[in-house]
């Protein structure tokens, strides 16, 4: 690691409750909704005012249908059970072939206090199963509580059955963002293992039921569904293997995994990862000449930062600092490994203060915070929430991540900026 | 039809033998129940065509002077909104938040807020902050009044006397279950003129716009007007400098500000002001009837000027407040909009057209398409507005159309009356995209929010010259998709 300059950089450890008035973090309804809206065949509900109801909608930038109960001043006043069971009602008329509901509990349901669950279990009763999802916005430190808690309720549906015949597993911890399920699903089919279902990007209410179909669990994002994946193992015996997609050798290093697993020979997966890596360093090598030695800032949720650092790494950049929103102890320990200067839930001045002392070539962040580095004049890459760029997965998603990159560093407008 | 084969018509060969599970080909239209439909006869609401009252007060703040919001709630409330105005603007926006947790939700957000507000005058030195409550702590019962002097007891003792003048702070109350995002910029507009507003007795010659949720574009065409009749004037609120600036790269002074935004002191001496229009009936009349009241600057609250007939009114209006002719090159542009309208009336005369959005953008809307000589056939005002409904029901009474208002409805029953009865074009914001594609319909965007679209919060749709754009724009939604290609240059 080369020599770092003095930079007044705050480095705040994880877990920590956010500082009032600094911070990026959202609440547990953003979570729970990053993790639950594309579960198919059900209804989602917002107890909630309207405000939840309109946002929720869009998760990574997709739309999902979402109800809302939508609070006045009237129903905060002398209480929503009864105007929650008949919006439960309707949209379950409207939704003839949803089987089950999820309920989510805004603030307001949160602090006005009224028994969702004891209404979710008259509903059972009906042979209509809604299930609570306690996410009031305060309840956790951040979106990370949201996943928690969206998780426990998938696992209360799964159900114990049958193993399937061929080699089957279950993606946990798969969000499909820009796609990427499409992509590891290939991989995995050129080893000869069926996916049964992916958590939660592609999956619906009977795939989640049915779970233990698979022979194995395979765990994408360890932040947010390594407690699903324990807790599956401890109650109905699936074993699960922690596994990544992202860059080149992660991709041989996990497809090895899978096939001892399944006792497939070692040597056809070999050659098979062989030939693809051969592909694709023809095709890299034009780039690395651009890419190698430039200092890129991560500011990302923080799954995807470890991996991400490691990408950067093979293409031949160097991390200079790391910005955690929602960062766990061993994410942070992962990313040491890459730079000194690692933190949670950095603010916007902080993150001023990285640029201007650091000077990064390039800045890696998300949808929402990309807009800051561009305005001060920094190439930026936002990570993909569209199809239209790619994934960033696979051996394909390598040589997005790469030609994005050659993208933001190499556009001409950046030669226009100075005196 | 073929979803109903129960096994594959082959002897001897069922579903079971081949081992493939049995999916239907493509999921059939299941029509809602008609009584379900209308968003009254339903608890429950699909696509509400309003958000909370929160983000309206958040809007406002950004276009004033090194302002902050900081909402006094959990963190949501701010990522979303942040989340929408990056969409909008593609631009940095600073937001602070409460960080409402579960201890806040039992004792209070008093230590957020004290906490709170000292971190942000110490890191960022803002001029205003504005404190945006949400529903959580209008539920808990903050007092935000009294925590706040708290907060500036402990802050003189830490950091001097002077940070009482340095920082001014405004509070705006928004608990999102009493109202729209409209309603929050309507509050904001009063808070800030109530915390701010002084009368001094000299008399200065300008006058003030609030603008309500006009685009930076819009705000740059109110102001190309005004100059042009010589008017000395202050818009309120002028987010046209904070979200939408230059790039610059790295400032010498960090944090990064935009560098516009209505100053401080423009509210302040908003008291002396000739007068004070609110362009915006939902959003700012609230503002100026109190800057009335309190100080007797006139008040003049009026349909947002698009079309002909609405900037008429404004400028006469304008020309009557301040005693100044309407100028030449006015009466110019004006005819450069006229003729544009003349000249492309073929495409625009009959057809038939549904509106979405907010009450003053539909409202101001229902007039131009019907001066363009389109028929209004289904109009949601996204949020309830007894003066919406008026105006769209005076438009159409003097134009002679009966189209459907859906005053304060969802988007579930503005769509399903679309799909069966559809209409030519469709004016709405970024939302009807999926209406839009299902019914194979042009949308023209405009209002809040767009943000499928590069450059939309850029070009005007207010005044003669906005007005043209607009034209300009439904009228190549049309051509686009209605007639081909070697027709149009006829």
């Amino acid at each position: 690691m080369s020599a770092q300059p003095f930079v007044p950089f705050w480095q705040n450890p994880c877990g920590l409750p956010s500082r009032p008035g600094l911070g990026q973090r959202a609440c547990a309804f953003f979570g729970a909704r990053y993790v639950l809206g594309p579960v198919k065949e059900t209804v989602q509900l917002v107890h909630g005012p309207v405000g939840c109801g309109y946002y929720g909608r869009l998760v990574r930038m997709v739309p999902y249908p979402l109800y809302t109960t939508a609070l006045t001043e009237k129903e905060v006043v002398f209480g929503g059970l009864d105007h929650l069971a008949q919006a439960l009602r309707e949209a379950f008329a409207l939704n003839p072939e949803a089987r089950g509901a999820f309920v989510y509990l805004s603030c307001v349901s949160g602090l006005i206090g009224e028994d969702v669950a004891g209404l979710a279990r008259l509903f059972e009763e009906k042979g209509l199963p809604v299930k609570t999802v306690a996410c009031p916005g305060f309840s956790s430190f951040s979106q990370a509580g949201g996943h928690a808690l969206a998780y426990e309720v998938l696992l209360g549906l799964v159900k114990p059955g049958p193993l399937a015949e061929e080699p089957t597993v279950n993606l946990l911890g798969e969000y499909n963002v820009a796609g990427e399920a499409r992509v590891i699903k290939s991989l995995l089919e050129g080893l000869g293992v069926k996916v049964h279902t992916v958590l939660t990007g592609e999956t619906s209410w009977s795939e989640i039921k049915t779970l233990t179909r698979a022979h194995l669990n395979l765990l994408l994002c360890g932040s947010t569904a390594e407690a699903l994946a324990k807790d599956l193992k401890s109650r109905f015996g699936m074993p699960f293997e922690r596994v990544s997609f992202y860059g080149p050798t992660a991709i041989a290093r996990s497809l090895k995994k899978i096939a001892s697993f399944f006792g497939f020979p070692g040597k056809k997966v070999l050659a098979r990862t062989r030939k693809d890596e051969d592909k694709l360093q023809k095709t890299l090598s034009s780039y690395k000449d651009l890419l190698s030695g430039r200092r890129v800032l991560l500011l990302l949720g923080a799954g995807k930062l470890g991996p991400l650092a490691r990408m950067l790494r093979e293409l031949g950049l160097e991390v200079v600092a790391v910005g955690s929103i929602f960062g766990r102890e061993e994410d942070h320990q992962k990313l040491r490994a890459y730079t000194e200067l690692v933190s949670d839930n950095p603010t916007e001045d902080e993150l001023e203060y990285l640029l201007k002392f650091l000077k990064p070539d390039v800045v890696l962040t998300n949808a929402r915070d990309q807009w800051r580095p561009i305005k001060l004049g920094f190439p930026t890459l936002s990570f993909p929430q569209t199809v239209d760029r790619g994934p960033y997965t696979g051996y394909e998603g390598f040589l997005n991540l790469a030609r994005d990159l050659v993208k933001v560093l190499s556009a001409p407008v950046w030669r226009f900026l100075g005196p | 039809m073929i979803n109903q084969v129960k096994e594959i018509p082959i002897e001897g060969i069922t579903y079971k033998n081949l081992k493939i599970e049995k999916k239907p080909l493509s999921r059939e239209y299941v029509p809602p129940p008609p009584e379900l439909v209308p968003r009254a006869n339903r608890a429950v609401c699909i696509d509400p065509g309003h958000t909370c009252m929160p983000l309206g007060a958040m809007w406002a703040t950004l276009g004033v002077h090194r302002a902050i919001p900081f909402v006094q709630g959990a963190q949501g409330c701010t990522t979303y909104v942040r989340y929408t105005f990056s969409r909008i603007f593609r631009e940095p926006a600073t937001i602070a938040n409460a960080s409402f947790h579960e201890d806040a939700a039992v004792f209070g957000g008093r230590k957020n807020l004290v906490r709170g507000v000292r971190n942000l005058v110490c890191r960022y030195q803002p001029e205003l902050i504005a404190i945006v409550t949400t529903c959580s702590s209008e539920v808990i019962g903050d007092d935000i009044h009294s925590f706040l002097d708290e907060a500036l007891d402990l802050m003189e003792e830490e950091l001097g006397p002077e940070v009482r003048e340095a920082v001014k702070f405004v509070v705006v109350n928004t608990p999102s279950f009493a109202g729209s995002h409209v309603e929050g910029y309507n509050r904001a507009s009063r808070e800030f003129l109530k915390a701010l507003a002084r009368k001094s007795g000299e008399t200065r010659e300008h006058v003030c716009l609030i603008p309500g949720m006009m685009t930076p574009g819009d705000i740059r065409e109110l102001k190309h007007m005004m100059e042009l009749m010589g008017v000395s004037h202050r818009v309120l609120f002028d987010i046209s400098e904070t979200l939408d600036c230059p790039l610059v790269g790295m400032p010498d002074r960090i944090p990064y500000y935009p560098p516009g935004g209505t100053p401080v002191e423009a509210f302040v001496r908003a008291g002396d002001a000739q007068a004070i229009f609110a362009l915006s009936p939902d959003a700012g009349s609230a503002g100026a009837q109190w800057l009335d009241r309190r100080y007797k600057v006139p008040a003049y609250v009026m349909t947002m000027p698009i079309g002909v007939r609405n900037t008429d009114h404004f400028l006469r209006n304008v020309a009557e407040a301040t005693d100044r002719p309407i100028p030449d090159r006015l009466r110019w542009e004006r005819g450069i909009f006229l003729d544009a309208m003349a000249d492309t009336l073929h495409y625009t005369m009959m057809k038939k057209v549904a509106l979405c959005g907010d009450p003053d953008f539909v409202a101001a809307a229902t007039w131009f398409v019907c001066e363009l000589g389109m028929v209004p056939t289904y109009i949601l005002v996204g949020t309830k507005s007894r003066r919406a409904e008026e105006d769209i029901r005076q438009a159409c009474e003097e134009y002679g159309h009966q189209p459907v208002v859906m005053n304060g409805g969802d988007q579930f029953e503005w769509e399903y009356a679309l799909k069966n009865d559809i209409p030519d074009v469709i004016l709405g914001h970024s939302r009807c995209v999926n209406i839009a594609r299902e019914i194979q319909v042009p949308l023209v965007r405009f209002g809040f929010p767009v943000y499928d679209r590069v450059g939309y919060q850029r070009e005007p749709i207010v005044g003669y010259r906005g007005g043209e754009r607009f034209l300009a724009r439904i009228v190549n939604a049309i051509l686009d998709h209605q007639y081909p290609d070697d027709r149009t240059h006829q």
